[in-house]
């Protein structure tokens, strides 16, 4: 069981609960005019809970990671095919 | 036409719109829910799945097709675009004369929203402290606004028009120069520093007022004013989809294609009689209005896919659209790997 007090917003917690350890997963927000959250992680079978925080977050990096460059490279052939009818 | 989906595919992927609500919005496909489905999380399924399409973009406005994540991503990529992606703004005022019929604060106010167009990434935040007067040349930009008015000697006698009686009645932003700080001056030289556009109206004068204004703009995010955020929106919106449950023929075709958005529906001839079909269900913009007419409303079905986002950023000019995109995805991963760093050297303790 973990309950952590977080910092700042946007978050996703449904990468979270994608693993199957996962027994609880879900946040609060204290105060709306505070920016910090209450998150809470609980896992079954004796895994530690900061596990699957730690996955998730990688993998939201990961996520992210994948989206700049797809999106990125997509941007670039756009660009291409724009610059070519005016040649 | 009327795609025949089985219920199960159609509560994972679909979000169903009735004429009394809205049904199936919310992700269900977590693991262990759907008995015969693998729905763990794996990057390979990820990757394949998702996929970006551009769909127009020059230099203000963006539009771009975003399929295969879930809701809370793109809403966060939403949020980062209009809340937390830097922008230069006025900040500080000083006033040094101001004898014009706009109050200082109103005028200090109109200030800071006007759109700055210098690079953010070149510069950094300012720490409020001591220094309130100086800023550096590495997080300040300082403009300044020195504008009097005048009557013109070359009006003729009997003329109303402000135009011709008054030298400098009107204070646009182009009146807004740019005093470099420290090596500013080499380091910007080709990047013409100043508000993005000339022509907003900041004041109104009359002969003998002035206007004498030291500004200086810092970095910020939208969270903290709303004078900082790059874009003049972001939003996103479903991919519609729209089938026909049964053949709508004649009359009631021309009906229901009015129904719609231009351009969704098309009557198309076959054996003489006018069928409707569905062109392109992404042009709507899913108002309903066939559940309005009792004839009609069983007839189609209409629902929007869960995991297509159609993003439209439109940027104030600071920056353009692909670039605030792809910053707001660089702060997205700033934030994780600032809580990863955290939570690797609280565990250490």
């Amino acid at each position: 069981m973990l309950a952590l007090l977080l910092k700042y917003k946007p978050h996703v917690s449904v990468l979270f609960s994608v693993s199957v350890d996962v027994e609880f997963c879900g946040y609060s927000i204290t105060h709306p005019s505070e920016s910090k959250i209450n998150f809470r992680i609980q896992t079954r079978g004796g895994v530690p809970a900061s596990e699957p925080l730690r996955a998730g977050l990688t993998q939201l990096n990961d996520v992210c990671q994948h989206v700049l460059n797809t999106f990125q490279a997509r941007v670039d052939e756009f660009k291409g095919r724009q610059d070519q009818p005016m040649e | 036409m009327a795609a025949a989906m089985s219920n199960v595919e159609e509560i994972r992927s679909r979000v169903i719109l009735q004429e009394y609500g809205i049904r199936n919005v919310h992700t269900t496909d977590f693991p262990g829910n759907y008995p015969g489905y693998d729905d763990t999380w794996s990057m390979q399924t990820f990757k394949k799945n998702f996929r970006v399409d551009i769909v127009d973009m020059d230099d203000s406005t963006m539009e771009f097709d975003m399929v295969g994540v879930d809701a809370a991503i793109a809403n966060a990529f939403r949020r980062i675009l209009l809340a937390e992606v830097p922008t230069m703004a006025v900040e500080k005022v000083f006033i040094y004369n101001n004898t014009s019929i706009v109050q200082d604060e109103i005028l200090a106010h109109r200030l800071g929203l006007i759109p700055i167009k210098a690079d953010p990434r070149l510069f950094e935040y300012r720490n409020e402290g001591e220094d309130d007067e100086e800023g550096s040349e590495i997080d300040t930009i300082k403009l300044q606004l020195k504008v009097k008015c005048s009557r013109n000697p070359r009006a003729t006698k009997d003329s109303a028009d402000p135009r011709e009686l008054y030298l400098n009645h009107m204070v646009y932003s182009k009146d807004m120069k740019w005093v470099p700080i420290g090596n500013q001056a080499d380091v910007f030289a080709d990047a013409n520093i100043g508000p993005v556009h000339g022509d907003i109206l900041l004041a109104q004068l009359r002969p003998g007022q002035e206007l004498d204004i030291v500004m200086h703009c810092v970095k910020g995010i939208g969270q903290d004013h709303a004078k900082f955020s790059p874009v003049a929106t972001a939003s996103y919106r479903l991919l519609p989809e729209i089938s026909l449950l049964a053949p709508v023929e004649g009359e009631q075709a021309e009906r229901l294609r009015s129904c719609f958005s231009r351009g969704v529906m098309e009557l198309e001839d076959r054996d003489g009689k006018k069928f409707a079909k569905v062109v392109n269900s992404r042009l709507d913009t899913c108002s309903r209005e066939v559940l309005r007419h009792e004839d009609l409303k069983n007839l189609v079905k209409l629902a929007r896919v869960r995991d297509h986002f159609i993003f439209t950023v439109e940027s104030s000019g600071v920056l353009p659209p692909d670039v605030l995109v792809t910053e707001a995805i660089k702060v997205l991963m700033t934030k994780c790997s600032r809580f990863l760093n955290e939570l690797n050297t609280s565990n250490m303790e």
